[in-house]
Formats: C-alpha cells, structure tokens, sequence
C-alpha cells in the first residue's frame, strides 16, 4: 500500500498527496510532488505562469487524471472523490456563471447541484450574498455586473453549498483593491469557521496574508510552510538598517564577531538572526538612528527558486 | 428507503440543468427568434417556391377526340396565361418530346380519359399541370351535371409519370422540414452550449459537485424535449393552418419521433463540442455534418431518387429515419406499431449511441 495510509494524523489535512504527477502529452506538468494542506488554514499556491498550480488544483478534485502518486481529500482517497464532491467548493480561473441569467438564477442552479431547494435555499441564497455584500444584486443579469461584482458572486456561487474545502483559482486576479481587501476578509472569517481555503497566486503579497505557503515552480513543490519559515528556510534574516558616527570601526569590530555587514556611507546594514542578538548589536554599536527591515517573501522566493 | 432518495437527488439535480438551460435559451432573444421564425420562414419559402404559380410552361396537347368534355379542358388550358401550348398529333410524339425536354408536359384528350403525360424530375411543373387539368374537367363537369339528367360520360384521369415519382412536395416537405430542423437547431445549439460551457469554466465546476456527465447531459435533454416540443407545435400549424396538409396518424408517435430526434441529435452535438475551440469552428463544422444528412435524408429528394452508391449514407443518416417516419405519421396516417421498424429502432440507436459518446467524452476530455 501506499505511504500515505499509514500516516497516524491524516486526518488532520484537508488535503495531503505524495508523489504527484502529470503530463501532458510530452510536458512534465507535476514532478513528484508532495501536498500537506493542513484543515482550517489558508493556503496558498505561489509560483509563476504556467508552474503547475491550475493542474494541481484540478488533479486534487479528480479533474485530471492523476498519473502517480497518492492523495488525500478530506480523508478519502483520490478514487473515491466522488462522495467529497458535496463538501468541496471549487472557482476556476474563469469565473463559473452563466452571464445571461440573474444573480438568483446562477445561485438557484447551484443550490440545486447540492440539492438544497425550499426554504433552505432562499436561506443559502440570501446568506451568500450577505457574506460578499451583493444582495440587492439578485435580479440583475450577471453578465452586466463590474468585474470585482461578477468575481464575488462567483465566489457566493462556490459558497452555496457551505463547503468544507474551498479550492480558488486566482480569486484575486483582477479585481479592484476594495474587492480584494473583503476577499480576505472572507477568507479569514471562512477559516474561522474550521474550513480550508486554497488559493492559487504569482502575487507575492498575497501569499504573504496566507498562513502557509506552497512554492510551485517548474512542476515542483520547492518547499510549503508558513511565510515566516519559509523566510527563515531560505535562510532570509532581519537586517538592522543603523546610522553611525564611525562606521569603519563599527564595522570592523562586528565583523570580527562573524556578522554578516554591508556599508553605505555612515549606513551599515547588519543580519540578525533573532530579537536578542539584534539588542545586543544595538547595545554595541549605540547608533544615531535605526531600522528593522524584515525579509520580503519575494527574497525568499528568489533565493529559493534559483 | 436510501435507494428512492439517491433517485430524487439525481432527478431534482437533472431538473435544475433543465431548468437552467431552458432559462438561458428564453434569455436568448436570438435563440428564441430562431426556434420560432426559422420553420416558419423556410416553410414558408419551400411552400411559396414549390407550390407558387408558373408561366411559360410548354405544354403539348393531344387531342384524339373531341367532346365537350374534351373542349371544356381545352378551354381551360388555353385561358390560363401559365402554359404556351403545342398541339401535336400523338402521344408518342408527346413523349418523345418530353424526353428531349422540348415541352413540360402533355394532355391527352382520348374519349374514356384523359391522359397527363408529365415530366416527374420537374415535380413542380407536373403539379401544376395536374391541378389545372383537374379544375377544368370540375368545370365541365358542373357544366355535364347541369345539362345531363346522369352522370354519365365524364372521362377518368389518369396520370402517367415519364420520370421519378409522384412527388407531392409541399406536403412531404413539411414533416420532412420538421426533422430537419430540430436536427439542426438542437444539434448546433448543444455544441455552442457546451463549448461555452467548457469555456466559462461552468462545466468543471459543475463536474466538481454531485451532478454526473450522464445528469448533465440528461438535464440537456430535459431542456431540449420541452424546447423541440415547442418547434414541432409550431411547425404543426403552418402545416395544417397555413398549407392545409391533411394530418393523419397518431400524435403520440409524431411526438415520440420528435422527442427521440431531439435528445439523439442534442448528445450527438454534445459530443461535437469536443472538436471545437471556438463558436466560427462550430459555424464551419456545422454544415459539414447537417449538409449531408439534410440532402440525403429524403427531405428534398425521394431515397429513390439518390444513385446507388450514396444510397448507403442515406441509410447511415438518423435523419432519413426521422424524415420518413415522420412523413408516414403524418401524411399517411401510420401508427406507432407500423413505423417501429425500421424508424423509430434506428433512432433509438441513433440516440443511445450519441449519449454514449456524449458522456464518454466528457469524461475523457477532463481525464
Ligand atoms: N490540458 C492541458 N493540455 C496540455 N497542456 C496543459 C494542459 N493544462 C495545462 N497544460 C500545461 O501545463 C503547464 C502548467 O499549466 P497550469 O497548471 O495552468 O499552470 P499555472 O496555473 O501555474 O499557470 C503549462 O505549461 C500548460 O501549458
Ligand atoms: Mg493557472
């Protein structure tokens, strides 16, 4: 049998795969990937065009035909997907709606997919639209909705059903700064709730709202952890920005301890791998003026991706 | 009771992509125009075009004995502005002229009847000549019927064809109309409608919930019965209100052959979808499989009159099926039992086997 069922805590993944791959006629589209989505996070796929994601995202819900490798979906295998399909909310890249229907329309089609019908519905329906703020939407016809609307109620369509797996595909990607602010706050109140969000980005700063990332490129899984390990994995550390009336002996006396230090002028930019080490390099060299400045993901990410 | 719940779930599921689609189509001001207008107009324009007025037909007329009777259809034929006319000495003259397509047709005015020697590869033509033929002999019936105390001495009609069949077009076109559009409309608008589908990104989400490839395609033809329904009332009273077609036969089979034409041709051009990345290829790819199968279905042209070696198409094309099953129930008053074989068994394969591949192929196209 595979590894994956002797895993003691499985359970406690909304999604977890070993050895995932695909190709597409030639192209080796996932290589031996691993998956570990743990239940009731915000995850986030990162990686550049065409490094896989969408694919990723479409072999978990058996979309793709997967050809090795083992997955987990809410604790059931790949083959038996279908009996998950019920609890799993899925957005694709090209937003799901039917442009000549109404907002109600679109919504009634997909309560009906999970058989919610009567008072349930109308309930569903109206408690959707309150969660992405559009219930005076109802009766317009979807296609004639501004991109951010058309984009939130794709994703009141995919909440429909009250998922417990959310797997979104660039929700963000075109939508105006206000819509995408509520798009996280709906994705924070959402894992509040004990569900687990998936999406997928090339946008740095939005990997860096999520509370773990996966770092996709060329087909591989370079490495998934919380943004700030992730910094620390690829070795990123704080740097002190210090002004200094001499910074040439500074310099040398910090060097001489094994810090890493770079001079601009009467700057010097000193690595401090913690909070106490970076007291005692202030305490040291008593600077004029100082700074913090924290590692940026996408330095992480440069670092790694070479 | 687990089992009847699991079938209410998939029939409620089927309903709400029925219910869908039908909701877009009225949407679709154009789609729906479409459904209405266009059996409207073509039959209107086949029905204008085959059974217009004509002039200038040439015809011959052989008159090998002269009565009343005789002269009163003469008159008749000399008084209509649609025919030039020719006397001529015999009937083999007549035909050998016909042969030569010297003249349209001729009359043989004999003493027990009159003959129509007509040219069967110009239906029209033959039509016409036959009715002025006929209200001319009506006449100088009224006239006989007026003076003689018996209704003795009226001349039989009998009617000859030198080629191909006695075509009663404007009526065999109808039903054969009806098949050819519901063929058409409902295979074109399954394949747009699933392109867009995959194109929208609606048909992956929708395969990411409960609902299966075969509710999905069910819930089409759910839509597509009620929408085809519809046309076929259409079409029924243009033929019977405005070309006055006698409708005989079972309803309940006209409607059956409908329903079975529209869910084969929606699942076969379900399946065409997956041959497309665009709405101008489903333009191009349209024709080349609805072209065909309209000319060779026995719509326009009898079977008969196809050469041999096409004839095999003919008999691969559900549209032949449906066109005779539906001209034998409707103009010839056939029954259910009497079209079940071969007709209505072809169009159940027909649809059977394009739901297969309609199905399997969503499914292989996301594998
Ligand atoms: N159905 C497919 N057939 C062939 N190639 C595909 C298919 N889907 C994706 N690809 C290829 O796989 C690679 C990864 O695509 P994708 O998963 O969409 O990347 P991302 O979502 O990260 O941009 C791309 O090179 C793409 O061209
Ligand atoms: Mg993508």
């Amino acid at each position: 049998m595979s590894e994956l069922t002797q895993v003691p805590e499985r359970d406690l993944f909304a999604v977890i795969g070993r050895g995932i791959t695909k190709s597409f006629d030639n192209l080796r589209v996932l290589q031996d990937m691993p998956v570990n989505i743990p239940r009731g996070v915000t995850y986030c796929l990162l990686g550049p065009n065409g490094s896989g994601k969408t694919t990723l995202m479409r072999v978990i819900m058996g979309l793709v035909k997967l050809e090795s490798g083992d997955i987990y979906i809410l604790d059931e295998p790949l083959s038996r997907i279908n009996i998950v399909y019920p609890r799993l909310g899925y957005m694709p890249q090209q937003r799901p709606l039917y442009p000549d229907l109404t907002v109600l329309e679109n919504l009634e089609f997909y309560a009906g997919l999970y058989g919610i019908r009567g008072q349930e519905r109308i309930r569903r329906i109206d408690e959707v639209l309150r969660v992405v703020d559009l219930p005076e939407t109802k009766n317009r016809i979807t296609g004639m909705l501004s991109g951010g609307m058309y984009q939130r109620i794709s994703l009141a369509c995919t909440l429909i059903n009250s998922p417990d797996l959310l797997l979104l595909d660039e929700p963000t990607v075109g939508v105006d700064p206000v819509t995408k602010q509520s798009f996280w706050g709906y994705f924070r109140e959402l894992t509040k709730e004990g569900k687990t969000v998936v999406i997928t980005t090339h946008i740095m700063e939005e990997a860096e709202r999520c509370d773990m990332v996966g770092f996709m490129r060329n087909g591989r899984m370079l490495a998934e952890s919380s943004p700030d390990k992730l910094k620390e994995f690829a070795g990123l550390k704080k740097q002190l920005r210090m002004k200094v009336a001499d910074p040439e002996g500074k310099m040398a006396k910090l060097v001489g301890e094994g810090l890493e230090v770079r001079i601009e002028g009467d700057i010097l930019f000193v690595d401090v791998s913690d909070t106490s080490k970076m007291m005692e390099v202030l305490d040291q060299v008593k600077p004029m003026d100082f700074k913090v400045i924290e590692p940026t993901l996408e330095s992480a990410f440069l670092k790694l991706a070479i | 009771m687990v089992q009847t719940g699991e079938v209410s779930q998939s029939l409620y599921r089927i309903w709400s992509v029925g219910l869908r689609v039908i909701r877009q189509t009225k949407r679709d001001r154009r789609t729906i125009v479409a459904l209405i207008i266009n059996p409207i107009i073509l039959m209107l324009l086949i029905g204008y075009a085959f059974s217009g007025t004509f002039t200038g037909i040439n015809l011959g007329i052989v008159e090998l004995y002269s009565g009343p009777v005789q002269e009163s259809v003469v008159n008749h034929l000399q008084a209509s502005d649609t025919f030039s006319i020719t006397y001529l000495a015999s009937e083999s003259e007549a035909r050998k002229l016909i042969s030569e397509g010297r003249i349209d047709g001729a009359v043989v005015l004999g003493n027990n009847a009159i003959s129509l020697i007509l040219d069967g590869t110009s239906p029209q033509v033959a039509g016409t000549i036959t009715t002025v033929v006929q209200t001319g002999l009506q006449a100088a019936a009224a006239q006989i019927l007026g003076s003689l105390p018996i209704r003795s001495g009226l001349p039989a009609v009998n009617t000859y064809y030198v080629y191909g069949y006695d075509l009663e077009v404007k009526d065999s076109v109808g039903p054969a109309l009806l098949a050819v559009t519901i063929f058409f409309f409902t295979s074109l608008n399954t394949t747009i409608g699933f392109l867009r589908e995959r194109l929208q990104g609606t048909l992956e989400k929708v395969l990411v919930s409960p609902l299966d490839r075969i509710e999905l395609v069910s819930g089409y033809i759910l839509a597509y019965m009620v929408l085809s329904t519809a046309q076929s009332a259409i079409t029924f009273v243009i033929l019977v209100v405005g070309f006055k077609v006698p409708i005989g036969g079972s309803l309940l089979a006209v409607l059956i052959i409908v329903l079975l034409l529209s869910a084969g041709s929606l699942s076969f051009g379900a399946f065409l979808s997956n041959f497309v990345t665009t709405e101008f290829q489903v333009m191009q790819l349209n024709p080349v499989v609805t072209f065909p199968q309209t000319i060779l279905s026995g719509a326009w042209v009898p079977i008969q009159s196809i050469p041999g070696w096409l004839r095999p198409l003919s008999y691969i094309f559900p549209l032949t099926y449906a066109c005779d099953a539906l001209k034998l129930t409707l103009l010839k008053g056939a029954s259910l039992a009497d079209i079940l074989y071969p007709d209505v068994t072809a169009l159940v394969i027909f649809f059977l086997v394009t739901f297969f591949m309609a199905t399997f192929m969503i499914k292989k196209e996301i594998a």
